[in-house]
């Protein structure tokens, strides 16, 4: 029976050391964190509620995905009802979020993934996105119209290409939900970005691609482009029954 | 003697007999017309709700029934408001608009209405784009090029699109019923469960419960009702396409232990319901034709049988036998009248005393029942009496008079 005790006590006490270590592993002042700021690596935010499995398993699992990045991402530790992480936890909005939740937010602040349990390192990974990625993601996030306009770093785009997304961008009905994002096709890191948009890396046409904060294509335009193609296409979608927003009961499209 | 007095008098003679009958045709006629009447506008409630719903997927608890939610959703069965953010934070497409909605009881110049609980579209908007880079070349659905001109917001939205972008913690809109009935308008403030809010807008009437609703912020209604982070249903606006691309197996696949259900199933179901009204109501027709049919026959075969030396004394002194068919019927008329207009009076009452509490609608009046009530009793009167009164009719004067 003593002996039943004494192991007890310091098995008890080998887990209470573990997690205290744990603990330390990850332990940030969230008080410190802020969401504006200007930090250059990918900040991985681990949110809880609760200390059970599925959060300890999140937190493993982010632990190793981060020891095999060492300097390239933080891994911040934030509890819901910890009074110090109000502020991210209200910024983020996430109080009321499934948890745990780990949420990626690339340099620019744009959230690029939203990682619900169970976690594992292929969700993580693909939570690092190109930086052009992250600036539509944030765009987006903002509720803005993204421009991918894409061209050959080094070679001016040919005359007139961007032209109307410059003025596009200027008009005062638009310019606060207009976002500019420049891609040059044969940027490797971006390749991804551009199959998701169906654009040949091999082009040499200057492409400018217009994306609704839904992530939905709303018109692709291959060389020069005017401000009154892009109007023309939103008012078109505006007008139209669903993309407008009426998508009733009785169908997309009320005869 | 005028046959019209005749008949009066006849009609008074035999008053119990003549009462059954009238009572078993008053009866009927009540109860079709109170069925008819209810079903007609729970029938039109549905309708509007359903245009205006402008949701064509509803996420409830899994033990409510779709009669629970159109009682203005005041169940108690809950489901976690983290579905809401499971479904904005996923990759299913085409979901267009969320709407989670926790409803209360509550007491305002002495009268009860629903809270409302509502989240504003801000507070998930932006979340819709941490499905991640996996976003790009979505669809394009319904409402993707919402909210990209600078406008100024319309509270309107609530009642067109179930959405309102923004809404403060001590905001609140009331239904048009509730800002008639307590006197409140645009500015003013009220208190609700012990805490006060701004009214910011009155909406426009719509003629479905959101009328007798006031609408506040799911956060503070979940606060103020001590029912913790639940809502009661999540509406969801999906793109019709997803919709039949397999969006409603993908919302089952992500809530498994919520019940998903399409507006198609919806509009099922209040066919199933107004089938059974139908079905309850032609059941009580059949009731009036046997059991009033057969009270009246009954009545005037005894009548017919017992009276045989009057009517014969009648025709000997030069009654014709088509005066006699006449003044039978017109007496049977008369009763199908009486029994017709006072069932419809009866069944108008009932109804709009009962639907509300019923089928959770307002009933009103439906002059075209009156018609139909008269001439389904009229008919029932006529038909159960022909053949006595054709009988009587026959009768023969000399054999009658032998019998005195």
């Amino acid at each position: 029976m003593g002996k039943r005790s004494t192991s007890l006590g310091f098995l008890s006490l080998g887990i209470l050391a573990t997690a205290m270590l744990a603990s330390d592993c990850l332990a940030v002042n969230t008080a410190d964190l802020d969401p504006t700021s200007s930090e250059t690596r990918y900040q991985f935010l681990l949110f809880w509620k609760q200390a059970d499995a599925a959060t300890s398993q999140a937190r493993q699992t982010l632990d190793a995905f981060a020891a095999k990045r060492v300097g390239q991402l933080i891994v911040s530790d934030i509890r819901v009802g910890d009074p110090a992480a109000q502020k991210l936890v209200k910024h983020y909005g996430v109080s009321r979020a499934p948890m745990p939740l780990v949420l990626t937010v690339a340099p620019n602040g744009a959230v690029t993934e939203a990682i619900m349990h169970p976690l594992d390192d292929k969700k993580l990974a693909a939570a690092i996105v190109s930086p052009a990625s992250a600036d539509c993601l944030k765009g987006m996030q903002d509720g803005k119209i993204v421009f991918v306009c894409v061209h050959r770093q080094g070679t001016s785009p040919k005359d007139g290409a961007f032209e109307g997304v410059q003025q596009f961008a200027a008009d005062k009905n638009y310019r606060k939900v207009t976002q500019l994002v420049h891609v040059d096709p044969v940027d490797p890191k971006e390749g991804t970005l551009l199959k998701q948009l169906k654009i040949d890396p091999q082009t040499c046409s200057p492409t400018t691609v217009m994306v609704a904060p839904s992530g939905a294509t709303l018109g692709k335009f291959v060389g020069s482009t005017t401000k009154a193609e892009f109007v023309k296409t939103l008012t078109a979608l505006k007008s139209a029954c669903c993309p407008g927003g009426t998508c009733g009961p009785n169908g997309c499209c009320p005869k | 003697m005028r046959i019209y007095d005749i008949v009066m008098r006849e009609i008074l003679e035999r008053k119990s007999q003549m009462m059954m009958s009238f009572i078993a045709i008053f009866l009927g006629i009540t109860a079709v017309v109170a069925i008819k009447n209810i079903s007609y506008f729970s029938e039109r409630a549905v309708e509007r709700e359903l245009d205006t719903l402008g949701a064509n997927v509803l996420i409830l608890p899994k033990a409510v029934t779709l009669q629970d939610y159109y009682s203005a959703d005041l169940h108690d069965e809950v489901i976690p408001e983290e579905y809401v953010l499971r479904l904005t934070m996923s990759d299913i497409e085409g979901v267009d608009n969320l709407s989670p909605k926790l409803c209360v009881p509550v007491e305002l110049s002495d009268r009860n209405f629903t809270l409302t609980g509502i989240l504003p579209k801000s507070e998930f908007r932006a979340k819709s784009a941490w499905a991640g880079a996996g976003i790009f070349g979505r669809p394009l659905g319904c409402g993707v090029v919402e909210g990209l001109e600078e406008q100024p917001e319309d509270k309107q939205t609530l009642i067109r699109k179930r959405v309102i972008e923004t809404l403060e913690a001590d905001e609140v809109l009331l239904g048009a019923e509730v800002a008639t009935a307590t006197l409140i308008s645009e500015g003013d403030s009220l208190e609700l469960l012990g805490q006060p809010f701004k009214v910011i807008a009155v909406l426009p009437e719509t003629g479905t419960v959101d009328d007798s609703r006031v609408f506040a912020h799911l956060h503070t209604v979940q606060e103020l009702s001590g029912k913790g982070e639940v809502v009661n249903a999540i509406e969801v606006v999906g793109c019709c396409k997803q919709i039949a691309a397999g969006l409603v197996d993908g919302i089952n696949t992500l809530l498994p232990d919520a019940k998903v259900v399409t507006v198609t199933q919806i509009a099922k179901a209040q066919v199933t319901i107004n089938e059974m009204l139908r079905k309850v109501s032609l059941a009580f027709i059949g009731i009036i034709v046997v059991v009033g049919g057969a009270s009246i026959a009954n009545y005037m075969y005894s009548n017919v049988s017992e009276r045989r030396r009057e009517i014969g004394t009648m025709m000997a002194l030069g009654a014709t036998p088509s005066q006699v068919l006449r003044m039978l019927l017109i007496k049977a008329a008369l009763l199908g009248i009486v029994g017709g207009l006072t069932g419809y009076a009866a069944g108008t009452l009932l109804a709009m005393k009962v639907g509300p509490h019923f089928a959770g609608v307002p009933v009103l009046p439906m002059p075209v029942l009156m018609g139909w009530a008269l001439g389904l009793s009229l008919l029932i009167a006529l038909a159960a009496s022909y053949f006595p009164a054709r009988r009587a009719a026959n009768l023969d004067p000399c054999i009658c008079l032998q019998e005195v």
